[in-house]
């Protein structure tokens, strides 16, 4: 599965990709830390997570990074520079900058600039961002190359998803996929071809409810690391594949969901 | 019925998918019932609302949205009445931003006319809760028993309290009484709020979610059905809330 990377003699740019849902709770650290995790320590890219969850950044539970020395508001607040927030997460070698738990919720202005001045140490940047449609998480949006949109199999979710594509789609990024998350296969959850069919893009990832991803916050490491080989483990290390080796989604799906007609009522 | 008391009760949390909307939805649902309060239940959460599809109602034409944005409309116009008896004030699909304030502004038309306001909110901690914030007389902040929510719940309280406001308790949600899991006493004497109720992981819930209905209608034996019951009888009985005391079923 792993491959070596040549290293590159010219300037190389950093991929950079946005972890995204509207609806709370549906994984998107979960997702951009063990993804983060897998592209640097499974298949060997030079990776970056930047903790953009300005009101309540939670990248420090996954990975044991608690009480960060300086943080990315310090960093966005002149105090401090760019390279002093990065820390490496130490059983991964992922570099990590960290939002900061008890500063005030700041703006993202000046976030342009660091993911400049940042990309061209990685192959990888990864984007957690916050699950308030507002101001702070399209800016952050704009940054990237592209948007995994996050998402699991109900109505609440696949409502959010639907907002979160359209305001992926009005920044004018790409979106990658759509990660399912916390899939049981009981005979209530929304079937994938109709959740694809609704939103318009293909769903890239199917990853299993599985207590082990509990378990795993419980211990502040990612499931990747703390039971690699746990249905969720497994899946996650796969989807880190596919942006390693640059394996493109299929295409999305097209038709018309009867589900747009429960949830807009047309 | 004489005079209403006309309080509001914002549900609360920084962090998103911790039972929110479930909780604004079922204690709305166990509030008209089965204590015949006049109660209605406000979609605070502005760009991305999901209280109508908990109820079923997410097609509603003049939602929150729309009247606040028409003239002379007042948030009596946006008022639905569910199947349970609950009145809704749903939230619009489309239309994603009110101008901050409106809310606040607009919500005295239903204090004056209920019992009591059910306010839902958006995750994070932008404008959106802290109008839900500003509109409420009491918070109920959610969580579960992890790292990220606890301290979700402790910001979410931050919040309240540097508005003046009082947070009526927290409500621990999804609980599995799994050893990963916090001590339910260790986030008690962390958060230092009273504790109202304590919600069961049960698979009645999304199963009830994808029926878009609450789930005290749709399994009202469940373990969580049983938990949203006591956690109306908690709340009655905050002193937030003693202008209930002989009303209705209280």
């Amino acid at each position: 599965m792993s491959s070596e990377k040549i290293p590159q003699a010219e300037e190389k740019k950093a991929r950079v990709i946005s972890i995204v849902s509207v609806k709370g709770g549906v994984g998107k650290t979960t997702v951009a830390s063990n993804l983060g995790v897998s592209l640097s320590s499974t298949y060997g890219r030079k990776t970056l997570l930047v903790d953009c969850d300005f009101d309540l950044p939670s990248v420090g539970f996954h990975l044991n990074m608690l009480d960060p020395d300086i943080t990315l508001h310090d960093v966005l607040d002149g105090s401090f520079p760019l390279n002093e927030a990065v820390h490496a997460h130490a059983d991964s070698g992922l570099d990590v900058i960290l939002g900061s738990l008890s500063g005030d919720s700041i703006v993202s202005g000046g976030m342009a600039d660091l993911i400049e001045q940042l990309s061209g140490g990685y192959d990888w940047i990864i984007i957690d961002t916050n699950p308030a449609l507002d101001q702070n998480l399209r800016n952050v949006i704009k940054l990237s190359d592209e948007a995994l949109i996050i998402s699991s199999p109900d109505f609440p979710s696949i409502s959010g998803s639907l907002k979160a594509i359209k305001a992926v789609e009005e920044c004018g990024v790409k979106v990658r996929g759509v990660v399912l998350n916390k899939v049981t296969k009981k005979s209530y959850e929304l079937a994938v071809g109709e959740i694809e069919e609704t939103l318009g893009h293909p769903v890239i990832s199917i990853i299993p409810e599985d207590s082990k991803i509990q378990e795993a916050l419980s211990q502040r490491k990612p499931v990747v690391l703390y039971a690699p080989n746990t249905p969720s483990g497994k899946e996650l290390k796969r989807l880190a594949g596919t942006l390693a080796e640059g394996i493109e989604p299929k295409a999305g799906p097209k038709g018309v969901s009867s589900l747009i007609g429960r949830l807009f009522g047309r | 019925m004489s005079e209403v008391c006309g309080k509001v009760i914002g549900v609360i949390s920084v962090k998103g998918g911790v039972g929110k909307t479930t909780t604004v939805s079922n204690l709305g649902v166990i509030l008209t019932r089965e204590y015949n309060l006049s109660c209605v239940a406000v979609d605070g959460n502005i760009s991305v609302p999901n209280l109508g599809l908990h109820l079923n109602m997410a097609a509603a034409e003049n939602t929150l949205q729309d009247v606040i944005e028409k003239k002379g409309a007042t948030l009596l116009d946006a008022v639905h009445i569910h199947s349970s008896g609950l009145h809704v004030v749903p939230g619009s699909m489309s239309k994603t931003q009110i101008k901050p304030g409106e809310l606040v502004a607009k919500i005295k038309t239903l204090t004056k006319k209920y019992d009591l306001v059910l306010l839902d909110s958006s995750p994070g901690a932008g404008y959106e809760p802290l109008e839900v914030i500003e509109c409420s007389d009491g918070l109920i902040v959610l969580s579960c028993l992890d790292f990220p929510s606890v301290s979700a719940a402790l910001k979410s309280i931050k919040l309240a309290e540097e508005r003046g406001k009082t947070v009526l308790g927290v409500v621990l949600n999804r609980v599995r009484g799994a050893g990963d899991e916090l001590n339910i006493k260790d986030v008690k004497e962390t958060i230092t709020i009273p504790l109202l109720g304590t919600i069961p992981e049960d698979n009645r819930v999304p199963e009830a979610i994808s029926r878009s209905m609450p789930v005290v209608l749709c399994a009202p034996n469940s373990p969580a059905s049983k938990a949203y019951r006591q956690l109306a009888a908690n709340l009655l009985k905050t002193d937030a809330l003693k202008c209930f005391k002989g009303r209705g079923g209280v």
